[in-house]
């Protein structure tokens, strides 16, 4: 195919969205609701509905029948009861809050969405959605244990499992919010995973302009074709990438690399030879920016170990 | 004997124009100075070199008498000499900022401190933010964060282990934190709990308080934890702020060095900044948001604006600039409120309420003047509410304190500023009306402290040859200033003739050149409409009746009631106690005279002259005063030994405004004395003049308006030759009447008879002897004087007759 005829090609392909639905799971906290705004966006610059999902877990509404559960508050100076309808009562509280901030967020970048409430385990209920989802976001922490650094269990089940890609979000600092645009660092394979990673990076840098920078592990056999093959690709967007090739050795440091690359979004496919003999969760860990997981193929509910 | 009336020379001084050498004003060197003001010069000069508390000046002098050009011009020329006074500057006040700071800069510097800050606050908006992008703070930042992090985060996990060891969960809720029996990593159902044994339950139980007592102990330590955490990051946004901002205010303090209060303040600008470097981060992250934003994206323009409001308080306000002045300023304040001339703090409306800040204080003319002049108009000082009251004060003080006049009075208690007093010191220059300045004299005790120069302005000048000449080059000087064309010889002589007739004096020449500057201009208006180059004497005389019929409306209507006999005034023929009185009256800048028909009744009584319009409050108290005098003459002269058995009754007849002054006593005696000697008195003359118990006959104001006001009437009627005035010999010095009075005049057909006495004046009246008394102290016979005493004799008879009568009834 000649260059116009690819360019052609990727034009037409842009009028066909990627992404058709993208979930977010969403408690009442701060770092839920700073994700919030990343989904819209993201939603925004695919083209995308954005579907809120808020879970009534099924841990908290027992605990809340059980006699001997306290309450322990920095509000309060005393622990206190809890009855099962003030926490259904709460929940419902935090329900209309977060209806509200997707509301008022998706009107401002003019977003279609949609929000439902489920009640159950909260990996369950997300596993199960993420099945009609292209892309489901996540926050980095469980609620159960508050601003840790930790991958959550969440988070970490979703990454293995998850039937579609994952944004696992990070708490962000202040002084990057007024940055210019970051850019969006996407590591490229020949696999599928990474060939989806690339079409969304394109979309998304395409929008906003972000510059993008493209990872290729470092290999004689393949490295050149594989950055021809990327450049190419993102050519035909319009868009000229920073290519830089990844030793072997460099893999064990992929925050760096996001870091000295000022990165606002890393998108990964899970297939991609960096993540050989490397647990994915360190990596996620060790990163400071929100990173995009392209899951392989749908995976069967029925296979996960939730209890990992 | 009777006195001659005047000849036509006596009635009106003419300017010579030989004592005129020159061909037209074009030909005169300018005037310099002060033409006829030298007292008054020399008091201004005086007033402006004393530097001594309360020696402000007052300069007082009828309108139009060029009292205000000519201080201003005096004081401008005075004011390059001397130095240029300092600058001042409102700050923002870091440790109140409810009371600013006024801070005195040598004069430039404080324009060239307001620029300096302005860039250093442009340039911080980008540095701060550069510095605390850095990867060296964001790695600081991120170790605090994560070091605080990583100590909650064990301190839970520990915990959450720990109670995991015990089947217990620690799990977050929406209204805190909890702990919960599990199994198999969830927590156990009410029902399945409930199933348990009760050795179970208890176990779980007590498991449950004592986790909870840690939960609770660890839970208490998090805003500890938390406000450690803040104090580093503040810590650390402080050396990052201040490493950014250091230099810069280094440079400033260097530069300012010599101003120990600018460089305090930029210390405490140094120490606020690295404080608030949110304002700065914030101001950036809008500014980025704004560029990077998507067209039809609607941004929030709250952040900025907080912003903006936030970097003024590093503004500087220039109260006082002086950066441009080349010596000391003279201020003239056309609208003196308390506002204008203290200053004011303004308002802006932010949100929906009125804020304010230390930027927002607007300097008074006192500020603006201090180190030199500042002009004011008295009047209008004084119908400003609380100015006169506000200037005395910051001048009694020395000191100008910014507030409003709600503050000043104290009807507001609402927090304001309160900015520093600055220190005054400033030549204020009340300029005003004479009256203006004996009023404050009188009723203002404070007034003679704090003004203690009296400039005094006159009206007139002597109408010397030398003082002609001048007065010449002045209106060469004025037609040069008002670039009028030139006035020929003959011109100037009319226009001087004039100027002694405005000053009601054929022997001064009025100092209100306003007037004299009008009949120019307009005189130069004709000999352009003319097209004259040079304007003449036609044009002069043009432009005075010009201006004479457009004001004259008034007096024509008067004369017409006259002559068509709605008011009653003879002007021929004779009447017992019955003579014209000469009247003025003004409107405004034009005045005219008028004859009033005064009669006078006498009868039997117990020696009261009735002055009736006193009687119905139509007669003021100077008239009043000439009626009495009058009567004093009457019993001095023919009752002086024996009672005034008289009863006289004096009226202005047909007049219904009120009346005033004692010009009209002289006419009333003679009605009075025509009453009493039953002798006529010619209505074809007039007579005005007031009188003194003596019979002296005493001058007047007004003798030209009021020549002329019965001349009119005379005039319209016919003249007949036996009509004219008769005027105190006095006045005569002050005659300066129309061409067309001094021609009738001169052709014997109308009169003007200097009086010196009453005698005088009942001899032209009435065309018989006054008489003198004689060797047997009785006046001469058939004599006025003699008939006036024989009457008030016959009436004191007919008195005592009739009070011996009525006794003699009563008994």
């Amino acid at each position: 195919m000649t260059p116009d005829l690819e360019q052609q090609a990727a034009q037409n392909e842009l009028q066909i969205p990627e992404v058709y639905r993208v979930l977010i799971a969403l408690d009442a906290t701060e770092d839920s609701l700073a994700s919030l705004d990343l989904a819209t966006r993201m939603a925004a610059k695919l083209r995308a509905e954005l579907e809120g999902l808020f879970i009534e877990d099924i841990n908290l509404l027992r605990l809340a029948e059980l006699p001997c559960t306290r309450i322990v508050s920095v509000a309060k100076t005393s622990s206190e009861g809890m009855s099962l309808p003030s926490m259904e009562r709460e929940l419902r509280r935090q329900a209309r809050v977060v209806r509200d901030s997707l509301a008022m967020s998706a009107e401002r970048y003019a977003v279609r969405w949609s929000f439902r409430t489920a009640r159950g385990t909260i990996v369950n209920e997300i596993l199960s959605a993420a099945a009609e989802a292209d892309i489901v976001i996540v926050g980095r922490s469980d609620r159960a244990y508050p601003q840790r650094m930790k991958l959550g269990r969440t988070a970490r089940i979703l990454s293995a499992h998850s039937p579609s890609a994952v944004l696992i979000t990070q708490h962000r600092f202040v002084t990057t919010d007024f940055s210019p645009p970051g850019a969006i660092l996407v590591a490229y394979d020949d696999t599928e995973t990474g060939d989806r990673g690339l079409r969304l990076a394109s979309r998304l840098a395409l929008s906003e302009r972000h510059p993008v920078t493209v990872l290729i592990p470092e290999s004689k056999r393949t490295g050149q074709r594989l950055k021809d093959s990327a450049e190419a690709l993102m050519a035909a967007f319009g868009l000229h990438p920073r290519i830089r090739m990844v030793k072997r050795s460099e893999a064990s440091h992929l925050s760096k690399i996001v870091h000295a690359e000022h990165s606002e979004l890393f998108i990964l496919g899970c297939e991609n030879p960096l993540l050989r003999g490397r647990s994915t969760d360190k990596i996620v860990e060790s990163l400071e920016v929100p990173i995009l997981l392209i899951r392989p193929s749908p995976a069967s509910l029925d296979q996960i170990d939730t209890s990992a | 004997m009777a006195p001659r009336p005047l000849s036509k020379n006596a009635l009106y001084k003419r300017c010579r124009t030989s004592d005129l050498p020159f061909r037209t004003t074009a030909d005169l060197t300018p005037h310099v100075g002060v033409l006829g003001q030298e007292r008054a010069v020399e008091a201004l000069q005086f007033g402006a070199r004393i530097k001594r508390d309360g020696y402000n000046l007052f300069v007082h002098g009828a309108q139009g008498t060029g009292r205000h050009t000519t201080v201003r011009e005096y004081l401008e020329r005075a004011a390059k000499d001397q130095p240029v006074p300092n600058d001042w500057c409102i700050l923002n006040n870091f440790e109140d900022g409810q009371k600013p700071l006024a801070v005195e800069l040598a004069p430039g510097r404080g324009s060239e401190l307001r620029e300096d800050m302005t860039n250093l606050i442009e340039e911080l908006k980008t540095a701060i933010p550069a510095a605390f992008d850095s990867e060296d703070y964001r790695a600081r930042r991120q170790a605090i964060d994560e070091t605080f992090k990583e100590k909650q985060e064990q301190s839970f996990e520990e915990l959450a282990e720990k109670a995991k060891k015990k089947s217990v969960a620690l799990l977050r809720t929406p209204v805190g934190l909890a702990l919960a029996p599990i199994k198999d990593d969830e927590v156990i159902s009410p029902e399945a709990f409930r199933r348990l044994k009760a050795g179970q339950r208890r176990k779980f139980e007590s498991e449950i308080e004592l986790l909870q007592q840690d939960l609770q102990a660890m839970v208490r330590q998090i805003p500890e934890w938390d406000k450690r955490r803040r104090n580093q990051i503040r810590d650390l946004n402080r050396d990052v702020s201040a490493f950014a901002v250091g230099h810069m205010i280094e440079t400033l303090k260097g530069k300012f060095g010599d101003f120990p209060r600018i460089v305090s303040h930029l210390e405490s600008v140094s120490s606020d900044i690295t404080d608030n470097v949110d304002v700065f981060l914030a101001d950036h992250q809008a500014q980025m948001q704004t560029q990077t934003s998507q067209p039809g994206t609607p941004g929030n323009p709250l952040p900025q604006l907080q912003a903006s409001m936030a970097f003024r308080r590093y503004e500087i306000n220039l109260l006082v600039d002086n950066s441009t002045n080349s010596g000391a300023p003279v201020i003239y304040e056309d609208n003196p409120t308390f506002a204008n001339l203290i200053g004011r703090v303004e308002h802006i409306a932010e949100m929906g309420a009125l804020m304010t800040d230390f930027g927002l204080i607007r300097s008074g003319a006192l500020h603006r003047a201090t180190g030199g002049y500042l002009i004011i108009d008295a009047l209008k000082l004084l119908t400003q509410p609380y100015a006169y009251e506000g200037l005395k004060r910051a001048l009694k003080s020395r000191m100008v304190r910014i507030e409003s006049l709600g503050q000043a009075l104290s009807l507001v208690s609402t927090v304001s500023l309160e900015p520093e007093p600055i220190p005054l010191n400033v030549k204020v220059i009340l300029t005003g009306e004479p009256r203006i300045y004996y009023m404050l004299s009188n009723l203002d005790p404070e007034f003679s402290d704090l003004f203690k120069v009296s400039v005094d302005y006159g009206t007139d000048m002597d109408r010397s040859e030398s003082g002609t000449l001048a007065y010449a080059q002045l209106i060469a000087t004025l037609a040069n200033k008002e670039d009028l064309r030139p006035f020929n010889r003959r011109a100037v002589a009319r226009l001087i003739e004039h100027s002694a007739r405005i000053s009601d004096d054929s022997e001064k020449l009025s100092l209100r050149m306003g007037c004299v500057t009008d009949v120019m201009c307009e005189a130069d208006f004709l000999a352009a409409e003319n097209q004259r180059g040079v304007v003449s004497p036609a044009d002069v005389q043009q432009a005075i009746d010009n201006r004479v019929h457009r004001a004259d409306r008034l007096r024509e209507r008067s004369q017409q009631q006259i002559t068509r006999g709605t008011v009653l005034i003879d002007t021929d023929g004779t009447q017992v106690g019955q003579v014209n009185g000469l009247a003025i009256i003004s409107l405004g800048e034009f005045s005219f005279g008028r004859p009033n028909r005064i009669t006078a009744r006498v009868r039997m009584g117990r020696g009261q002259v009735l002055d009736i319009e006193r009687e119905v409050d139509l007669g003021g108290p100077l008239h009043s005063k000439g009626v009495l005098i009058l009567s004093g003459f009457l019993s001095a002269r023919y009752a002086h030994d024996r009672p005034m058995s008289l009863s006289a009754s004096l009226v202005f007849e047909q007049s219904y405004g009120g009346i005033d002054g004692d010009s009209a006593s002289s006419a009333e005696l003679y009605a009075l004395l025509s009453a009493l000697s039953e002798l006529p008195l010619k209505q074809s003359l007039a007579v005005t003049g007031s009188v003194n118990q003596q019979g002296q006959v005493q001058a007047i104001g007004g003798v030209n308006e009021k020549i002329e006001g019965f001349f009119d009437i005379c005039k319209e009627r016919g003249l007949t030759g036996n009509q004219g005035v008769l005027v105190p010999a006095s006045n005569t010095k002050h005659l300066m009447l129309r061409h067309d009075v001094i021609d009738s005049c001169a052709s014997g057909k109308f009169h003007v008879y200097p009086v010196s006495t009453i005698d005088e004046g009942m001899e032209i009246l009435t065309g018989r002897r006054a008489g003198t008394r004689g060797k047997n102290g009785r006046f001469s016979l058939n004599s006025v004087n003699r008939l006036v005493e024989d009457r008030l004799s016959a009436l004191a008879d007919g008195l005592r007759a009739f009070g011996c009568g009525g006794k003699e009834n009563d008994q």
